[in-house]
């Protein structure tokens, strides 16, 4: 990202804090080559067992795409080495590293939760219960307002995605019961 | 002839017609904004309504909401970063950096006004040059379709900003994602490690869906107590967005014709017109650095392109009864439902059903234009919103647009990890479009790859033969050695 889309996408983020960022990405960017690594990795070894009419062009593709990426690697390991981080800036990071894994982890939970009460009380009310508890967590305090918004919504995505649509979205067991 | 132009129009000026008209375009618009719906659904989904009408009723309501809903994705791509279908992925490089520093409206403004004039270059492209493009069309056999597919990706790889090794990882990581599943041709299930899930392969509107508005809820975590616009306000007007498309007329005019070639080429769909287009769009730009921060002739780019797809994919299905993509595929059926057989025989023994469909769909270029136009206000002001209020709203409309694919809470988690992927390679500085790229159009290219090697018995050679395929391999090897030969053009001061 460059330094003007960085400003643009996080506006109110520090300056300085741009280059500890880019030490971060490194890491992000070896978690994932090594992810593309096993990927293809996979790819190149369960093709063993198929026609080679089936699997020529994904053996092609996985072999170029491991060269590129070993290369890509070797680059980053070369560059982590020479660069020097600042103790400040590091410190400066962590603090918004928990606040922010802190969010991600709960906006995670909170998504598989939508699911649980999609199957449990249906997906309208479901929806409900979820934007309220998401609003709730991201520290939403007019919550007369977040309820209004959480039935509107979810009432127009299903009218929108039921009624109109015709898509058949979970009943949930519970009010099965009833 | 006509008596044949004008009975097709006075047909059209029913006060009925009128209404279904305006009925097609706001659902096609609606439609095109939910991710996962887009306009092959939208139609699926009309056809047994339409069916009950008579039949110019049903084709007019049928080509409104195709028209409006290609249109439409561009809305949620602009404001929230979420296309709506894979067509408009290009449209968030620049759309949203745009909403984000206040100019949701003039992004409206130049979406709406280049996918009209890119829409109505296609019509006219299929009035005028409908039966020799069909048979240009037919040159295009599955090694040029193969390469036609290597050269978007290239294009991609290498026009994006940052690394461009990082964009053919994304683009070989797309591919090998895309080979999971049964095999095209032969039928064997490949690298589905005993999961049933993965037997048809992941769809990719659950990529569009995970990569862009999944990653984009991560993305947004880091300041909920701001909305999109951040610090800045709404500014601009419906005037500067038309006036600047306007002031980019070449690369409006080159887009929409790059976008009609692509889209009469069967099998190629729309995702590479607009690739094609903003690579070329950023290539011959005097400001090539905006691209991707907010340019507008990117934005012009991406979005007349893959509105001219649609007279361009008509091109073969009217003349051939040949889909130039799926959208066109399932508007084929709508013709046959009605008995209608496409063919040269068609433009010959029925001319007033062609001028009906010709009519309606400049019409409807028109319509979307107006009706998108005069609702971006309202849309704009979703940048206003405080991004603790859009998470939920986001999440709750993509969780329920990739349930909507299969009625299957397995694609809603599918949506989540692969939102989680999109999010690392934010933190990686991994380009995403050369990944969705890859994946809308691996299967496409597997099977031609498959169909290739078939024809020429396992011989490499036959993606080396033929002008098109050479002029192809001339273009990626003149995109590759560009940035070699000659140096940076100087940054844009404006």
């Amino acid at each position: 990202m460059t330094r003007g889309a960085y400003l643009i996408m996080c506006p109110s983020f520090p300056l300085e804090d741009l280059d500890v960022m880019k030490k971060q990405d490194n890491k992000a960017a070896i978690l994932l080559e090594i992810l593309i690594i096993i990927f293809a990795v996979t790819i190149l070894v369960s093709s063993s067992g198929h026609t080679l009419r089936a699997v020529r062009l994904p053996i092609i593709i996985s072999a170029i795409t491991l060269i590129l990426v070993i290369a890509d690697l070797v680059q980053i390991i070369h560059k982590n080495k020479n660069a020097e981080p600042k103790e400040i800036q590091e410190l400066k990071t962590e603090a918004i590293d928990n606040q922010l894994t802190k969010r991600l982890i709960g906006m995670f939970v909170f998504m598989f939760l939508t699911l649980a009460f999609w199957r449990i009380i249906g997906y309208l009310f479901g929806s409900i219960v979820a934007i309220i508890g998401i609003g709730l967590f991201l520290g939403i305090k007019k919550r007369i307002l977040l309820i209004i918004i959480s039935v509107v919504v979810s009432l127009l995505l299903y009218i929108i995605f039921s009624v109109l649509l015709g898509v058949p979205l979970p009943w949930g067991f519970l009010p099965m019961l009833f | 002839m006509n008596s044949d132009l004008i009975s097709a129009f006075i047909n059209l000026i029913q006060p009925n017609l009128l209404l279904w008209m305006l009925v097609g375009t706001f659902v096609g618009i609606i439609a095109g904004i939910l991710p996962g719906i887009g306009a092959s659904l939208t139609m699926a989904l009309l056809i047994p309504i339409s069916f009950s009408m008579p039949k110019e009723q049903g084709l007019v309501t049928l080509i409104f909401a195709w028209s409006a809903a290609v249109y439409g994705g561009s809305i949620s791509s602009i404001l929230i970063n979420t296309p709506g279908t894979g067509a408009n992925v290009m449209t968030c490089l620049d759309g949203f950096p745009m909403a984000r520093v206040g100019k949701a409206k003039v992004a409206l403004a130049i979406s709406a006004t280049s996918s009209m004039i890119g829409g109505l270059i296609g019509v006219f492209f299929l009035i005028l040059f409908a039966p020799p493009l069909a048979k240009f069309a037919m040159k295009f056999g599955p090694s040029e379709n193969f390469m036609l597919t290597i050269f978007s990706l290239v294009i991609i790889s290498f026009t994006l900003k940052g690394s461009t090794l990082k964009g053919l990882i994304s683009a070989g990581f797309g591919f090998i994602l895309s080979f999971i599943g049964y095999d095209i041709l032969t039928g064997e299930m490949r690298y589905t490690f005993g999961i049933s899930y993965l037997a048809d392969g992941i769809p990719f509107l659950l990529f569009v869906i995970g990569l862009f508005a999944i990653a984009q809820i991560f993305e947004f975590l880091f300041n909920i107590n701001e909305s999109i616009l951040g610090i800045n306000k709404i500014s601009g007007s419906y005037a500067e967005g038309i006036k600047l498309t306007f002031q980019n007329w070449k690369t409006l005019i080159k887009s929409s014709v790059i976008g009609t070639v692509i889209g009469f080429a069967p099998g190629i769909g729309t995702s590479t017109a607009s690739v094609v287009a903003y690579g070329e769009a950023e290539r011959s730009s005097k400001c090539p650095e905006q691209f991707g921060n907010g340019a507008p002739d990117g934005l012009v780019a991406a979005e007349a392109s893959n509105n001219a797809v649609q007279g361009g994919a008509l091109i073969p299905t009217l003349t051939l009864g040949i889909p130039g993509n799926s959208d066109s595929a399932v508007f084929l059926t709508g013709l046959m439902m009605y008995g209608i057989t496409p063919g040269r025989g068609l433009f010959q023994s029925n001319p007033s059903l062609v001028y009906l469909l010709f009519i309606s769909l400049i019409l409807s270029q028109v319509a979307f234009w107006a009706l998108g136009l005069s609702l971006s206000g309202i849309f704009s002001r979703i940048t206003m919103i405080p991004l603790k209020f859009l998470i939920p709203f986001i999440w709750i409309l993509s969780a329920t647009g990739a349930y909507a694919l299969h009625n299957n809470l397995i694609d809603v988690c599918v949506i989540i990890l692969i939102g989680i992927l999109g999010y690392l390679m934010h933190k990686a500085n991994f380009p995403i479009i050369p990944l969705l790229m890859a994946i809308i159009l691996g299967p496409t290219a597997e099977k031609n790859f498959m169909r290739a090697m078939m024809i020429s018995d396992g011989l490499f050679g036959i993606f080396f033969k033929g002008y098109i395929n050479i002029a192809i391999i001339v273009l990626i090897l003149v995109i590759i050695s560009l940035p070699l030969l000659f140096k940076k053009k100087p940054e844009c001061k404006d």
